[in-house]
């Protein structure tokens, strides 16, 4: 399998303060890996890097064989921030067409995209309403929408559950199983440990802008005796000593 | 439709679905209205004087709505995280710069055309005489012209160019606030003595700092003032030749460029 995501010595730094120190790390195309890592770690300014919005200080980065820097690199990306901020005056409708265009799509395919995501999180009937009148499971759920409106190869979801109802966290997680089926590739970070041991191929951790753990989840459980994603988190996280 | 015409398309939408546009709707329309039922219009030199009024403040507050617009896109997009999603797309930073600066002229530009037909409306109905407006080129303080009404938009179209490129350039560096005031203390004090700077540089009596620093001015600024055909319009002078014009279209093309690589330089080195 090639690699979708290729990452090699990235440094970033804040204020002379490494975010990211020598960070490198393949994801391949079809599998879904899991960025684990306690706040502060570095996950968001890994994904923010990812999609080039921030320029890193030293290594590289490849999305798809080319600079996330470079606008093609993300026409075949789709991005579900933690928080679903968005034009709230906009209809989920608005939002999606508006999307939609900066991707280029021709009228007739995104009329149709646009009625098969509203459908698939569940937001037809609430389709012309404004986004300030949507509770925040549903404006993840819009969130989620945007993300795919380019029927995206890559998806990059930072926290995609946080904040979600367990209703919500179960459609989520049925949609995500759907996407891995159809062959997509999912990179997210998350704090569930439960939903990475569920949904992930592979996983990587990271603490203080380093990887400390990265592999097949397979693989990183293969040498603990509990074979549990969350106790080995937590003892891996207090034990690495950095 | 092109992502630059889509976050256009994007502002537009947001200035009709928020209060900011009908304040100053209501406000000119009032405005008018008042100065209409005074029955002014029906007073020879009188009207003149009212258009002139009138035309400054819609002239005012298209600016203010333009500079508010612009200035506060790149920061609120800031604020609301908004613009990590957006360029996460395949946009380019200096097509998220051009797109929110179109976007804030073009906002601008339809809350002035909205302003500017109100008024020819009311100044046409209200008028003494129905060949106040004459196709007929007019002569010094005869008949006003529809040549010149439309030259005086278009000239103040091309000001709202120049001013939403401002305040645009300047939103990668300031903030919201910092911005509209510099902005609107700049515009004015452009037009109230740009023209003047000139002949001050040329003055010996003026110290030397003073003659440099003034020609610097003068040749470095925007001149809002060149795109003022107010007076012109109003007292039916002669209006302005088509060359003249297209000077002017080419030196509100260069600033707006100006200030827009100076704002796309920031936001490409900036991490969002």
């Amino acid at each position: 399998m090639d690699s979708v995501i290729e990452i090699k010595d990235l440094v970033v730094s804040y204020r002379k303060k490494r975010a990211l120190d020598g960070l490198s790390l393949s994801v391949k195309r079809g599998e879904i890996f899991g960025f684990l890592g306690p706040n502060g770690a570095g996950k968001s300014t890994m994904i923010k890097t990812l999609l080039g919005l921030i320029h890193p200080d030293e290594g590289w980065v490849r999305l798809g064989g080319l600079s996330p820097l470079d606008p093609q690199a993300r026409v075949r990306v789709g991005f579900l921030p933690e928080e679903a901020n968005y034009y709230r005056f906009l209809s989920p409708v608005e939002l999606l067409s508006f999307y939609g265009e900066i991707f280029r799509l021709p009228v007739s395919v995104l009329k149709n995209r646009i009625e098969k995501l509203l459908s698939l999180v569940g937001l037809t009937e609430v389709r012309n309403k404004p986004i300030h009148t949507f509770s925040k499971g549903m404006a993840q759920k819009a969130s989620l929408a945007q993300a795919l409106i380019n029927n995206p190869e890559t998806l990059i979801l930072d926290e995609p559950t946080a904040g979600l109802d367990p209703l919500a966290r179960m459609d989520l997680r049925k949609i995500l199983t759907d996407l891995k089926e159809e062959g997509k590739t999912l990179f997210f970070s998350s704090h569930e440990l439960s939903e990475v041991e569920l949904l992930c191929d592979s996983i990587a951790i990271i603490k203080s802008g380093k990887i400390i753990k990265s592999g097949s989840l397979h693989e990183v459980l293969e040498g603990d005796k509990d074979q549990n994603l969350e106790r080995f988190f937590l003892k891996t996280v207090k034990g690495s000593g950095l | 439709m092109s992502a630059i015409g889509a976050l256009s398309k994007l502002l537009i939408k947001e200035i009709f679905r928020k209060k900011d546009f009908y304040v100053a709707l209501i406000l000119i329309g009032v405005i008018l209205f008042y100065a209409s039922s005074l029955n002014f219009y029906h007073v020879g030199n009188a009207v003149r004087y009212l258009m002139e009024i009138g035309l400054m403040l819609i002239y005012l507050f298209s600016v203010i709505l333009t500079v508010s617009l612009a200035a506060r896109q790149y920061p609120s997009e800031i604020q609301n995280r908004t613009c990590q999603v957006l360029l996460a797309k395949p946009l380019s930073r200096f097509e998220f710069v051009a797109g929110k600066f179109i976007g804030s002229f073009l906002a601008g530009a339809a809350s002035f055309l909205i302003f500017y037909l109100i008024f020819l409306g009311v100044t046409w109905h209200k008028a003494e005489t129905p060949q106040l407006f004459d196709m007929a080129a007019p002569s010094h303080g005869g008949a006003l012209s529809w040549i010149l009404a439309f030259q005086a938009a278009y000239l103040f179209l091309l000001n709202l160019w120049v001013i939403a490129s401002m305040a645009s350039g300047f939103s990668y560096y300031l903030t919201t606030s910092a911005n509209v005031s510099i902005s609107l203390v700049l515009y004015v004090l452009i037009n109230t003595y740009g023209p003047g700077l000139n002949s001050v540089g040329a003055q010996h009596a003026v110290p030397v700092l003073f003659q440099i620093m003034a020609k610097i001015f003068y040749y470095f600024l925007p001149h809002f003032e060149f795109f003022d055909l107010r007076q012109r319009f109003i007292h039916a002078w002669e209006p302005v030749s088509g060359g003249l014009l297209l000077f002017l279209t080419a030196y509100a093309l260069v600033y707006a460029f100006i200030f827009l690589i100076l704002g796309w330089m920031k936001l490409e080195k900036t991490s969002l």
